[in-house]
C-alpha cells in the first residue's frame, strides 16, 4: 500500500489535490472545480478522481478560503462584542484613515459588529497592567442578557490595555459563557493577540468572533465527509503565517486561518527553489485579476505582523509579507482622457473575461494583448476547453491602437510592457527596499500569466534566473505539502533596554515555552519533529514598525542583551543606511515570541534523469513579437509535456503546457533540470537588455 | 473607470511615447511613496509614526511639482512649488549631498512646525531635480508646548522660524546649523530621528531616480517630468470645458479673531469663473487678515485651493504642476488669506486652509450640479490641534505630544458622509492610539465614542463625531488651536451645519469649562478630567425627506435621539423593548411630521450659523439630481483594496 501525503488547496474556481508517495517519490496532481458554498464535496471529487484509498493517506493537510471570503461577503455569525466602558466607537472609528488622498467617494468597509451589539462594562486596567478600575460584572452580565435578547451567536471582548492584564477578559469570558449557555461562542482580544494599540487588536478579535461559527461548521462537516469516506487521521489547516494548525485547533482561531492561499504559493515557489537549488527565491504569481509578490530569504518567508482583509479591517497574525497588485490576465487597458495609455485598475477577470473569450467585455486586457502578439495558442489555451477568438482580440488592440496613434503590436506590446514595470516596482519594494539584493535571487513563476511576464521583470532588476515548476498551477497545494505545523505564541515587554529586567523576559519566554511544549504536545508532534523557536520584536524606542530578531536561546544576561542591540543597530543600518546614536533612541524590545513548530518531513522529489532533447517536443512555429526586434519573428513553439530533464533550448521560443505558457525572450537560454523545473537564463550575454523600466503603483492602497 | 475619449489635445503632445510615458508617470508616484513609507518606518513620535504627519516630492530643478507620495497630506505639498523656487532664489550654488531645512511659512510653506528638508539631485554634474521631505515637528519652540499659538499677534511669538540653511553638506550633518535649531526647540533628541529620517527620504529618491536617468538617459527623463504635467494639465482642462461657463460663488466664516476686542467672525469668499477651459478663483472678497493667529499666507491659499480641486476631481491625483499652472488663484496682499509677515499662522490649517478647501469644493460642485452631481460635498470636520506638553512624573523627562481628532465627513449628493473621518485635506493621516498615548504621555484616556446627534442633517446626513476623552495623572499644559465650534461645517441643498468643535474640562463637575478652541497654557492638574468632541459633517437634502429606515438605523445605533429623529427628521419612533432592540415607527404620526416639516419650508436650528444660506440656495435638492451614475472617483477606488 502506498503511503500518501495530502495536500488539498481549496479555491474560489478551482480545488487543487497534490499528493506526495513517500516511498516512489512521486507527486500525484489533480484539478478539479470547486464546490461553493460548502466546498466540500469538491475535496471528495479530487480525491476520487486522484484515485486514492482513505487507509492510503497518512496525513491530510488543506488550506481554504472560506474564512476570507465569509468576511469579504460579510457571512459571518451574528457578532456581539463586549468593551471598556467609554470606547464603543474603536472598532469602527479604526485609524480613520483612507488609501486615497483625494477621493472623498471612498466608503470604508462596514465593521463586522455593529454599534447596536457593541456594549460596554466598566473596568479599566492602565498601560502598565495595573488595575485603575474593578471589573463590574453586573455590566457583563447585563451585556449578555441583551446580548441573548438579540440571539447574538458570537461574543468578541476587547478592553483597553488587556494585553498587560487579561484578567478582565477573561472573568468576562467566563461569565459570558455562564449566562449565555451551550452553544455560544465567546473569544478575548488577550487570548487571541495580545499586542498593543486597541483598535487593531479589537478588529482582530472582532474577524475572530465573527469566524468562529462559520469555521466550526465548516470543519464538523469536512470531517464527517472525511470520516464517512473512511480517512481516521488528522487533518491540518494552513494559516496566514504559512503553516498550519489542527483542524481542532482552527476552531479557535480562524482569523488566523484567513489568508492562508497565498501563504501555501510561497511555501511552494520555496520548494521548487529548493530543487533547483535556490535558497533564495522571489515568488511571482500571476493570475486573471492579481499578481502576487513575495520574497524567500535563505529558505524563509519574510513574514509581516499584520495583514489586511480590507483597508480598515487589520489582522494582527503574522503573514507573510505578500505584496498583491491588481495586475493579472483580465486587467483592461484603456486610455484616459490626457492621452495616456493605463493598465489597470479594472480587470474583466474571469467573468466577461478578456475581449477573446466573447463573452461580451469588448475592451483589450492584458490576455488579449499576449494573444495579439503570437504568445498564446488560441487552440490549447486553458487546456483548449474554451472557445477562444483571436479576431476579437485584434479588434480590441486596435481600437485602442487608433486612439493612441500607435500601431496595433505597439499598443500591445506597450500593455505589457506598462504592467510589467508596475510588477517591477513591486518586486523593487519587497527586495531593494527591505535591504536585498535581487541578483543573490531566483524570480519562481507561477499561475497562467506568471511565466509569460517572469523573464521581462527578472531582466528589469537583474535576477539571474527564472524558474518555472512542471505544473505552476498547482503550486500553492505543493507548498501545503511542505509547511510545518506552527503556533504564534507572543508576550507583550514594552520596556527599553536600559530598563529591561532581563529575568522577567526570561521568565516570560519560559511561560511562553511550556505553553509551545503543551501545545506540541496536544497537536501529536513525536519528540523528535519539534522545534521551538525563540524571537523578540525589537525598534528604536520611539518607532511603530519594529524588526522581529531570532534568538538562539532565551537571554541569559547583560552579554546576550547587548548582543542582541548590536544584531540590532546592524540589521538597522544595513536596511536603512545609518544608526541612530545611543544618546538619541535605545533599542526597545516590544514583544517575546515563541514559535511552536512541528516539522514537516520533507518533500524529496524524483530525479528525472532521462536525457532529452527539446527537439523532441517541437510542436511547430509560429509568428511571434518581441520588444527586441520590434517585430513578429517566427518561434519555435514547444510542448511542456514532451520536454524532458536537460533538455536545452534558446530563445526566442514558447513552451506551452495545460495550465500556463512559458515565454522565453530572445537572449535568455532555458534548460529543464532533473526535477522537470524550466531553469530560464535571463540573459545569456550577461548585458542587461536595454530600457524596459520598472516603475510605479505602490503596495495595494 | 473614465469613458476613453479622445484626449482633446491630442497624443502627439507627448514627448516620450505613451508607453515611456506611463511607466515613468507610474514610477514617479511610486519612488515618493517609497521614501513616504521610509519616513513612516523609522521617525519617532506618535504623531509621525502613528499619525503619519508628513510628505515626500519630487520637484523640476525650477521648482515645479512633478509627483509626491500617495498617502501623503495635501497642505504640505501644495506649497512645495513656493518651496523651492525661494530656495533658488536665496542659495545659488548647490553641490551633490547638500540639504536644505526651511520652515519659514511666508516664503515657502505653511506654519512653522512644518519642517522640510530639501536634497538638490544632480545627474552628470547638472541639477536634475530637488527632492522635499517634510515632517510636521512636534515642537519648534516659542512661548507655547507645541509651538501653536492662539494668543500671539506676531509670528515672533509663534516658534523658531528658518530660511533654507545648509543642514547637510556631503551628506554630513552641519553641525552648528544643527545645534541652532536644537537649542531653540523643545525634546530636540527626538527630532534627530526625524532629521535622519528625512534626508534618508531625500537619499532614496535621488537613488531611485538616478536609477532610472540610467535605464532611460537623461533627455527621457526630463521629459518624462514635463509630459506628466501636461497630461495632468489636459485632464484638468478637459474636465473644465465640461462644465458650464460662469460664475460659481461661495463662502464660510471662521469662529472668530482672537486678536480683536470683539471677536468677529472671518469671511472666506470665492469667486470662480470658469470661461472654457479656463478657470479663475479669486479670493479677493475675503476679510482682512485677523490679528490672531487663523490666516495664511499665499503658499498655503494655494495649497488649499488645490485641495478642493483634487477633492473635486481625484482621478488626477497625483497632484503636480500641470494642475497648478491651470488653475488662476487671485488674492489680495493683508487678507485673512494672504497674509503679510508678522501675521501669526501657526493656526493656518484649523483656520484658513479648512474653510478655503472647503469653499473651493463648493464652487466646484456648483458648476458639476449638472455634469456629475456626485462629486458633490457638504464641508467635513474641521481641524483642532491639541498639544500638550510639561515634565512626565514618572520619567522627569519633558514631553510634548501633538495630535487632533476625526470626526464627520460631508455628506454627498448621493450618501451620508461617513464618522469617524480624518479632516477631508489629510486623509493619509491616522489618529494615534490611547493605548500608545498613555504609554507617552502622563494621561488615562476615558473614551472613544460617537458624538450622538452631532451630524449634519439632510436627506444623506453628515457622518458623526467622536469623543476623544483623558483625566491627567500629572501636571500638563494644554493649548488648543482649533474652529468650528460656532459655525459648522456647512450642509448643502438644505442640509444642515455639523455639530460644533468642543473642549470641556471636568464636565458635569462644579469646575465645569468650556476651554473652547483657542486655549492657552490651561493648566491640567492631576485627575482633571478633558473631553474632547469633534464636528459632525455637513447635511444634504432635506431631512425629512430621509429614508424613515435610515434614521431607524442611526437610532438604534444610538447615534441619533429620538428627539432629534422625531424634531428635525419627522419620524415618530417608539421604543418597544431597547434591550432586544425593538422599535416601532408611527407611520401615521410620521407622514404628520414630516407634513409639518415640509409646509414650514426649511431647517433650522437655534444658532447664528445653523444652515449655510448660500448653500441653501445655490444647491438643488437631491431629488433633481441626477446621481445615479458612477464616477471615475469610485471607480478609481476600485483598485484599492
Amino acid at each position: 500500500m502506498r503511503k500518501l501525503r495530502a495536500a488539498v488547496d481549496i479555491g474560489g474556481t478551482f480545488t487543487d489535490l497534490v499528493a506526495y508517495d513517500e516511498d516512489g517519490q512521486e507527486l500525484i496532481t489533480v484539478k478539479t472545480p470547486s464546490t461553493p458554498p460548502t466546498f466540500i464535496e469538491g475535496v471528495m471529487n479530487a480525491l476520487e478522481k486522484a484515485q486514492i484509498k482513505p487507509e492510503e493517506i497518512v496525513t491530510f493537510k488543506h488550506g481554504s478560503t472560506i474564512s476570507t471570503n465569509a468576511i469579504i461577503e460579510r457571512r459571518g455569525a451574528n457578532t456581539g462584542m463586549v468593551t471598556t466602558k467609554g470606547f464603543r466607537d474603536v472598532l469602527a472609528a479604526g485609524r480613520a484613515n483612507r488609501p486615497d488622498l483625494f477621493n472623498s467617494n471612498w466608503d470604508p468597509s462596514p465593521p463586522l459588529v455593529p454599534r447596536r451589539h457593541i456594549l460596554e462594562a466598566r473596568e479599566r486596567v492602565d498601560y502598565e497592567g495595573n488595575v485603575l478600575e474593578e471589573l463590574n460584572e453586573d455590566d457583563v452580565r447585563e451585556a449578555a442578557r441583551k446580548l441573548k435578547l438579540r440571539d447574538i451567536e458570537s461574543v468578541a471582548v476587547a478592553y483597553i490595555n488587556s494585553f498587560m492584564r487579561p484578567d478582565h477578559e477573561r472573568r468576562t469570558k467566563e461569565i459570558l459563557l455562564e449566562e449565555l449557555g451551550e452553544g455560544a461562542y465567546v473569544t478575548t482580544s488577550s487570548e487571541v493577540l495580545p499586542e498593543i494599540r486597541e483598535f487593531e487588536r479589537t478588529s482582530t478579535v472582532a474577524a475572530n468572533a465573527y469566524l468562529m461559527p462559520v469555521m466550526e461548521r465548516y470543519i464538523d462537516s469536512l470531517l464527517d465527509s472525511l470520516r464517512e469516506w473512511g480517512y481516521q487521521g488528522e487533518v491540518y489547516v494552513t494559516h496566514s503565517g504559512g503553516g498550519v494548525v489542527t483542524a481542532r485547533a482552527a476552531r479557535s482561531v480562524p482569523a488566523r486561518i484567513c489568508h492562508s492561499g497565498p501563504a501555501g504559493g510561497v511555501v511552494g515557489g520555496l520548494l521548487v527553489g529548493k530543487h533547483a537549488g535556490f535558497d533564495n527565491v522571489i515568488t511571482f504569481d500571476m493570475g486573471g485579476t492579481s499578481a502576487d509578490l513575495a520574497l524567500v530569504n535563505e529558505g524563509e518567508p519574510t513574514l509581516a505582523p499584520e495583514w489586511r482583509v480590507d483597508w480598515n479591517i487589520p489582522i494582527l497574525f503574522p503573514a507573510i509579507d505578500l505584496v498583491a497588485i491588481g495586475a493579472g490576465g483580465g486587467t483592461i487597458a484603456w486610455v484616459d482622457t490626457g492621452g495616456s495609455l493605463r493598465a489597470g485598475p479594472q480587470s474583466a477577470g474571469a467573468d466577461p473575461g478578456p475581449a477573446c473569450f466573447g463573452n461580451g467585455n469588448e475592451e483589450p486586457t492584458i490576455t488579449d494583448a499576449h494573444l495579439y502578439l503570437g504568445r498564446l495558442n488560441p487552440e490549447t489555451y486553458l487546456g483548449g476547453d474554451l472557445e477562444i477568438r483571436p479576431d476579437l482580440a485584434e479588434q480590441a488592440i486596435e481600437r485602442l491602437a487608433d486612439q493612441l496613434g500607435l500601431s496595433a503590436p505597439q499598443t500591445a506590446s506597450g500593455i505589457l510592457r506598462i504592467a510589467n514595470a508596475n510588477m517591477t516596482s513591486a518586486t523593487h519594494l519587497i527586495s531593494v527596499e527591505r535591504g536585498y539584493d535581487p541578483r543573490d535571487f531566483a524570480l519562481v513563476a507561477g499561475g497562467g500569466a506568471g511565466p509569460l511576464h517572469a523573464v521581462e521583470i527578472a531582466r528589469d532588476l537583474r535576477i539571474p534566473q527564472v524558474i518555472v515548476p512542471p505544473t505552476p498551477g498547482v503550486t500553492s497545494a505543493l507548498g501545503i505539502l511542505q509547511v510545518d505545523l506552527r503556533h504564534d505564541l507572543l508576550a507583550p515587554v514594552l520596556q527599553q533596554v536600559k530598563d529591561l529586567d532581563v529575568e522577567a523576559l526570561a521568565q516570560s519566554f519560559d511561560h511562553l515555552t511550556a505553553e509551545a511544549t503543551e501545545i506540541l504536545e496536544a497537536e501529536d508532534i513525536p519528540d523528535d519533529r519539534r522545534s521551538i523557536e525563540l524571537s523578540v520584536d525589537a525598534r528604536y524606542y520611539g518607532q511603530t514598525p519594529y524588526m522581529n530578531l531570532k534568538l538562539e536561546s532565551a537571554l541569559a544576561g547583560q552579554a546576550d542583551l547587548d548582543a542582541l542591540v548590536a544584531q540590532y543597530r546592524e540589521r538597522y543600518e544595513s536596511e536603512f543606511g545609518y544608526q541612530l546614536p545611543e544618546e538619541v533612541a535605545t533599542v526597545e524590545i516590544v514583544n517575546a515570541r515563541v514559535a511552536a513548530i512541528g516539522l514537516t518531513e520533507d518533500v524529496a522529489l524524483k530525479e528525472d534523469l532521462e536525457g532529452a532533447s527539446a527537439d523532441d517536443a517541437r510542436a511547430g512555429e509560429r509568428p511571434v513579437y518581441f520588444d527586441e526586434t520590434e517585430d513578429f519573428t517566427d518561434t519555435p513553439i514547444y510542448d511542456r509535456a514532451k520536454l524532458g530533464a536537460s533538455a536545452e533550448l534558446e530563445g526566442p521560443a514558447v513552451i506551452e503546457q495545460t495550465d500556463t505558457t512559458v515565454l522565453v525572450p530572445p537572449g535568455a537560454t532555458a534548460k529543464v533540470d532533473r526535477f522537470d523545473n524550466i531553469v530560464i537564463a535571463v540573459s545569456a550575454s550577461g548585458t542587461a537588455p536595454e530600457a524596459k523600466a520598472p516603475a510605479a503603483a505602490a503596495k495595494g492602497g | 473607470m473614465e469613458t476613453a475619449t479622445a484626449p482633446s489635445s491630442g497624443v502627439g503632445d507627448l514627448r516620450n511615447d505613451p508607453i515611456t510615458f506611463e511607466v515613468l508617470r507610474n514610477a514617479f508616484k511610486s519612488i515618493c511613496n517609497e521614501a513616504s513609507a521610509l519616513i513612516e518606518r523609522v521617525s519617532y513620535a506618535p504623531t509621525i509614526t502613528e499619525g503619519h504627519d508628513y510628505s515626500v516630492s519630487i520637484l523640476t530643478p525650477d521648482g515645479r511639482l512633478v509627483s509626491h507620495g500617495q498617502r501623503d497630506q495635501a497642505p504640505h505639498m501644495g506649497t512645495f512649488e513656493a518651496s523651492v523656487q525661494n530656495l533658488i532664489r536665496e542659495v545659488t550654488e548647490f553641490a551633490p549631498g547638500d540639504a536644505f531645512i526651511y520652515n519659514d511659512p511666508y516664503t515657502g510653506g505653511t506654519h512653522q512646525n512644518d519642517v522640510k528638508i530639501i536634497r538638490p539631485i544632480f545627474w552628470s554634474g547638472e541639477l536634475f531635480a530637488f527632492a522635499i521631505a517634510l515632517c510636521h515637528w512636534p515642537d519648534v519652540g516659542g512661548p507655547m508646548h507645541g509651538t501653536f499659538n492662539p494668543r500671539a499677534t506676531e509670528c515672533y511669538a509663534e516658534g523658531l522660524r528658518m530660511p533654507p540653511l545648509k543642514l547637510y553638506e556631503n551628506d554630513e550633518p552641519v553641525k552648528p546649523i544643527w545645534d541652532l535649531v536644537s537649542m531653540n526647540i523643545r525634546v530636540p533628541k527626538e527630532r534627530v530621528a526625524e532629521m535622519h529620517a528625512q534626508h534618508r527620504a531625500g537619499v532614496l529618491v535621488e537613488e531611485r531616480l538616478l536609477g532610472y536617468v540610467e535605464k532611460f538617459g537623461e533627455d527621457v527623463m526630463r521629459d518624462g517630468f514635463e509630459d506628466t504635467m501636461d497630461h495632468s494639465e489636459r485632464r484638468f482642462r478637459e474636465w473644465v470645458s465640461r462644465l458650464p461657463d460662469g460664475e460659481y460663488e461661495f463662502e464660510d466664516w471662521g469662529d472668530r479673531d482672537l486678536g480683536k476686542e470683539d471677536e468677529p467672525p472671518i469671511r472666506v469668499h470665492c469667486k470662480m469663473t470658469i470661461d472654457g477651459n479656463q478657470v479663475t478663483v479669486d479670493w479677493t472678497g475675503c476679510d482682512p487678515a485677523p490679528v490672531a493667529s487663523w490666516g495664511f499666507a499665499r503658499p498655503a491659499l494655494q495649497s488649499a485651493t488645490y485641495d478642493g480641486t483634487m477633492h473635486c476631481f481625484p482621478e488626477l491625483a497625483p497632484l503636480n504642476h500641470g494642475v497648478v499652472r491651470a488653475i488662476n488663484i487671485v488674492s489680495k496682499p493683508g487678507t485673512c488669506v494672504d497674509v503679510q509677515e508678522p501675521t501669526p499662522v501657526t493656526g493656518y490649517c484649523s483656520g484658513a486652509y479648512e474653510k478655503v478647501d472647503a469653499v473651493t469644493m463648493a464652487c466646484w460642485g456648483q458648476a458639476l450640479q449638472d455634469v456629475d452631481p456626485r462629486r458633490i460635498h457638504a464641508a467635513t470636520v474641521n481641524l483642532q490641534n491639541f498639544c500638550t506638553g510639561g515634565i512626565h512624573p514618572k520619567t522627569g523627562a519633558g514631553f510634548v505630544s501633538y495630535m487632533w481628532l476625526e470626526g464627520g465627513q460631508g455628506a454627498r449628493a448621493y450618501a451620508d458622509g461617513n464618522s469617524f473621518y480624518m479632516m477631508i485635506f489629510i486623509g493619509g493621516a491616522s489618529n494615534q492610539p490611547n493605548e500608545t498615548l498613555e504609554r507617552w504621555y502622563p494621561m488615562v484616556y476615558t473614551s472613544t465614542e460617537a458624538v450622538v446627534d452631532s451630524c449634519g442633517d439632510g436627506e444623506y446626513r453628515g457622518g458623526f463625531g467622536i469623543w476623544r476623552s483623558f483625566r491627567a495623572t500629572g501636571d500638563t499644559e494644554l493649548v488648543v488651536l482649533g474652529d468650528r465650534e460656532r459655525v459648522g461645517p456647512f450642509g448643502l441643498a438644505g442640509g444642515t451645519n455639523g455639530g460644533p468643535n468642543m473642549v470641556i474640562l471636568n464636565p458635569g463637575t462644579d469646575q465645569e469649562e468650556n476651554l473652547g478652541m483657542f486655549t492657552t497654557k490651561a493648566k491640567l492638574k492631576k485627575g482633571d478630567q478633558l473631553e474632547f468632541g469633534s464636528n459632525g459633517g455637513g447635511g444634504f437634502g432635506l431631512p425629512w425627506e430621509r429614508k424613515v429606515e435610515s434614521v431607524l438605523d442611526d437610532v438604534m445605533d444610538e447615534l441619533l435621539s429620538l428627539e432629534k429623529a422625531r424634531e428635525t427628521y419627522g419620524v415618530a419612533i417608539t421604543e418597544v423593548d431597547a434591550d432586544a432592540l425593538v422599535y416601532e415607527v408611527d407611520e401615521q404620526e410620521t407622514q404628520r411630521l414630516r407634513g409639518e416639516l415640509a409646509e414650514d419650508g426649511r431647517p433650522r436650528g437655534t444658532g447664528p450659523f445653523e444652515v449655510n444660506e448660500l448653500g441653501e440656495k445655490l444647491f438643488r435638492d437631491p431629488g433633481e439630481l441626477d446621481t445615479r451614475g458612477g464616477t471615475p472617483a469610485a471607480a478609481a477606488t476600485k483598485g484599492h483594496g
